[in-house]
This record gives C-alpha cells, structure tokens and sequence, in this order.
C-alpha cells in the first residue's frame, strides 16, 4: 500500500538517498494511515494491510534482542532493517555467484567466515567441511571477502545519487547499528 | 536497489542473538554472521574486485 501508484517515477535522485525518501514517505504513510483512523471513526471507509502479514512474508531475518526492538525509535529501527536488507541482497548475490558455478557448499560453508581474523580460521576443517582443497580455501576466502564488500558497495551505490556517497552512507549505518546498540544496554 | 520495479520486503525480525565477539553489538543476519561486522566491510575498497577472479577460482576447483 506504500508503494502503491507512481511515485517512483518521479522521484529525483539529485534530491537524496533513497534510504530518506522511503522513510519520509512511510512516516507520510502513517500519518495518513492515522488521519483514516480518525475518519473511520466519523465514518469513513478504509481498509488496511496487515503489517504483520507483510512481513511474515520477508525472505530473510534479522536478530536483534527483545530489549533491542522495544528499546528503539521506530527512524533507528527502519536504519537497522535497511541495513540488514543491503547486507543480505549482497550475500544473496554472492551466493548466486557460487550457485552458478556448481558451488553452493562452498558458499554455505565459506560465508560464516567473511568476517572473521585470519587467524582464527582452519582451512583444514573448511577444506574437509567444503570439499574443496586446503590450498585453495585460503584464496577462496580472500577473493569471496573481496568480491563481498565489491556487491556491498554496488548495493549502497543504487541507493545513493553518486559513488562519493558510498562510504558516507555506509558510515551512517554502522553508526546508526552501533547507536541501537548502545541504546539497548 | 529499487530499479527493478519494487522492493524486497525489509527482514523480519526473529530471535535473541549472541553479542558479537569483535564489536560486542548484538544485532545478526539470518546465516548468524554480526550486521555490523559485515556493513563495516565495506568500508574497506579494493581496487579489483570484479566476478571474473572468483569464478575462475570456483571454475578451477577440482
């Protein structure tokens, strides 16, 4: 129902980030959603999509702690979902690259460790958990972490008006997660 | 993003995760890895990143 007609097609790139424009019309949602509850109750007729249907219909998750969710403004919630869905088109981008290749195993068993030390990793246990070589799950490691942060970046690019942004962008979210982070404790 | 025509529904929220060893946020995806260790990642620019360095390397697998 947010996205219902064509706003789309006239929004300007040159007057924001995507991110703001999506916000700034769910908060004009709601409001009107609120001024047709107070219709209603004088009569008027509305009908409504059920946020919880909604989302019971999202392909992936985010977990946060209860005290998290119910500790955060709903503009700081919005900021950590939408961070979470470029996170994840990015791994499922990735995921699609190995897929291609006939290598599914790899990505499953590789992309736990996209972020993690060096040194904290077996590439024997990986190796034997991937089926791939010992010697190659060292470079496989290195290229996947690289091609990660490239498809990453590609995803904030289509939500920014020029690549400048990028990593302002970026530094906003993790802002933003690390701020609800703080909030919740 | 949103050049196709529509968006992808935003994550849903489900339940309690681990604090993350490395920034201490509690805050994951759906494989467990931490969102903010993975968002920072990109921070990091790499000058060659294209497809073609990892496909030949899965390609190459035995």
């Amino acid at each position: 129902m947010i996205l219902e007609g064509d706003w789309l097609k006239n929004a300007d790139p040159s007057r924001g980030r995507f991110r703001s424009l999506l916000l700034k019309s769910l908060k004009n949602f709601l409001n009107d959603a609120a001024d047709k509850i107070h219709a209603r109750k004088r009569g008027g007729d509305v009908s409504f999509i059920s946020w919880d249907a909604w989302m019971s219909e999202a392909p992936s998750e985010l977990s946060m702690s209860t005290q998290t969710l119910t500790s955060l403004p709903a503009e700081r919630l919005f900021d950590v979902r939408w961070a979470a869905t470029v996170v994840e088109r990015a791994l499922r981008r990735l995921r699609e690259e190995c897929e291609r290749k006939g290598r599914r195993r790899v990505f499953d068993v590789l992309s736990a460790y996209l972020t993690v030390e060096r040194d904290d990793v077996s590439c024997a246990s990986l190796a034997t958990k991937s089926g791939v070589p010992k010697g190659t799950v060292k470079k496989l490691l290195y290229r996947m972490r690289q091609r990660y942060r490239w498809l990453l970046r590609d995803e904030v690019a289509q939500t920014v008006e020029n690549p400048a942004e990028i990593e302002d962008e970026l530094r906003h979210l993790c802002g933003a997660l690390a701020a609800s982070s703080e909030q919740a404790r | 993003m949103i050049l196709h025509g529509g968006l992808d529904p935003l994550p849903a929220i489900t339940h309690e995760p681990d604090d993350c060893p490395r920034c201490d946020t509690a805050l994951s995806v759906n494989n467990g890895l931490c969102l903010l260790c993975l968002l920072q990642a990109g921070l990091t620019e790499d000058e060659d990143s294209r497809s073609g360095s990892l496909d030949t390397l899965l390609s190459e697998i035995e």
